[in-house]
């Protein structure tokens, strides 16, 4: 949360635009997600899963609520950042709900990306928790720079566009939502299957 | 209830688990014993669901628990919360959770240690807590792995007699050890190298053997000490039975006292008059 913040208010000065802002807090919100994820996961061990998942009825089902639980815990962030965006722009009576849905969707996406990858860098997929670290940084910052990531292409809308024409890529966003819980989903499995 | 039918596990071009098949009734505890590396703890993770076979299938209930052979929870939760939320996953209601957590915690001696952290408790104390959440809620197979591992034998009894309830509701057990104490199981399973290689039904211990005995007593009295049952007793003739074990020591006491054997009749096993 201090990052996010400091990223925040770091970016922009007082009265710089929503959008730069939210942009700035889903870059934020990858790493952290990461974090998140492969900290929690990790942190419960072998033994201690193993008679949670069977208590429960299914390993599949323990994992897959653990992690949405993990997603479920970025919610107030997600919308203290973007309160916190709204507030620091000058124009804030201006900002419509469109574009404040622009920024939480783009957000989300963040989200569900970093906690994808922040399961992928889990044990029992990587098991050793330096390597974990390494590859986890590796994964953020490519979810971040690399053209055609989600994450790249929401921060781009958010950052290139007037907040007029940011809002008519609202649909674009929700592609990349659904391409990033894809990915998420599909993250979730492999880590389910290694189990 | 539980079936295995040719279940094998490969892992890295070595075979742990070949070509495995049993099944267990309702209500039966079963043993699965093995040295080191014969694939117990293997076995047991596929019949818990958390491994999948690489071939063969297992027909399991819905409702299992299981126990590791080191339980070490998770850190950071008082050992009463934690039961509490094993509870709940298990679909009891915030009242009875809270009843099954204060008999659970009671049952396994784990009272003082309620509010203490999974960080803070030894080795024993952390497993009787893995083994009070098994007995949390009703299931219909119960799956130990080493479960004396770490306990004192007040705790291997606190487990006994958990069990000994638990298989009176028709909850089967399967425990995997290498002990040599088979009596308390219906059925011993051997593995060796992952295959199966022994299946033992435990038969029921033949009864000892009893005797009706009748004495001439001519009214004198005459302790017989505690291996002998009265049935019936007059003035001058008193008739008991005798365990086979304590037959001479009766015998040895009722003539020592003056009484005269008048019969001795062997009874079926079991049979008291």
């Amino acid at each position: 949360m201090l990052t996010l913040v400091v990223g925040i208010a770091a970016s922009s000065t007082p009265g710089s635009d929503f959008q730069s802002s939210t942009a700035i807090a889903s870059l934020a919100l990858v790493p952290f997600a990461v974090w998140l994820t492969a900290g929690l996961l990790n942190s419960e061990s072998d033994a201690s899963f193993a008679v949670a998942a069977v208590g429960s009825g299914s390993a599949v089902r323990y994992r897959a609520f653990s992690i949405l639980s993990i997603v479920a815990l970025t919610v107030p962030l997600v919308l203290f950042s973007t309160v916190l965006a709204w507030a620091r722009d000058k124009h804030a009576l201006q900002v419509s709900v469109t574009h404040i849905l622009v920024g939480l969707l783009a957000q989300f996406a963040a989200v569900l990306m970093g906690c994808a990858l922040g399961a992928l860098v889990s044990r029992p997929i990587v098991t050793r928790v330096g390597v974990a670290w390494i590859v986890g940084v590796l994964l953020s910052l490519s979810a971040i720079t690399l053209p055609g990531s989600p994450v790249r292409t929401s921060v781009s809308i958010l950052i290139s566009d007037s907040p007029a024409d940011a809002s008519n890529y609202w649909w674009v966003l929700v592609i990349e939502l659904a391409l990033t819980t894809l990915f998420f989903v599909g993250g979730l499995r492999l880590f389910v299957r290694r189990l | 209830m539980l079936a295995v039918e040719n279940v094998s596990l490969r892992v890295r071009h070595r075979d742990i688990l070949a070509d495995v098949t049993f099944d267990v009734d309702q209500g039966q505890r079963i043993a699965i014993v093995g040295s080191n590396g014969a694939g117990k703890s293997s076995l047991m993770r596929i019949l818990s669901g958390l491994t999948q076979p690489t071939t063969g299938r297992v027909l399991r209930p819905a409702r299992l628990a299981y126990v590791p052979e080191r339980f070490d929870g998770p850190r950071g939760f008082a050992v009463s919360t934690y039961l509490g939320h094993m509870a709940a996953m298990r679909g009891l209601d915030k009242l009875r959770t809270n009843e099954r957590v204060d008999e659970s915690l009671s049952a396994f001696g784990l009272v003082e240690f309620a509010d203490v952290l999974f960080n803070r408790l030894s080795k024993g104390t952390a497993q009787r807590v893995g083994l009070a959440q098994a007995f949390l809620a009703q299931v219909d197979l119960l799956l130990f792995d080493e479960p004396a591992s770490g306990l004192t034998s007040d705790g291997q009894a606190m487990l006994e007699a958990q069990m000994r309830l638990a298989l009176r509701d028709g909850t089967s057990i399967i425990i995997c050890h290498l002990g040599d104490d088979d009596s308390r199981f219906d059925r011993t399973l051997t593995l060796s190298d992952g295959k199966l290689v022994g299946s033992a039904e435990q038969t029921e211990p033949e009864s000892e053997p009893l005797y009706r005995v009748a004495f001439f007593s001519d009214g004198r009295d005459v302790d017989l000490g505690a291996g002998a049952t009265a049935l019936s007793r007059s003035d001058r003739e008193v008739t008991v039975v005798v365990r086979s074990s304590s037959q001479s020591d009766v015998l040895q006491r009722a003539l020592a006292g003056g009484w005269r054997v008048t019969s001795l009749v062997r009874l079926r096993s079991g049979e008291d008059s």
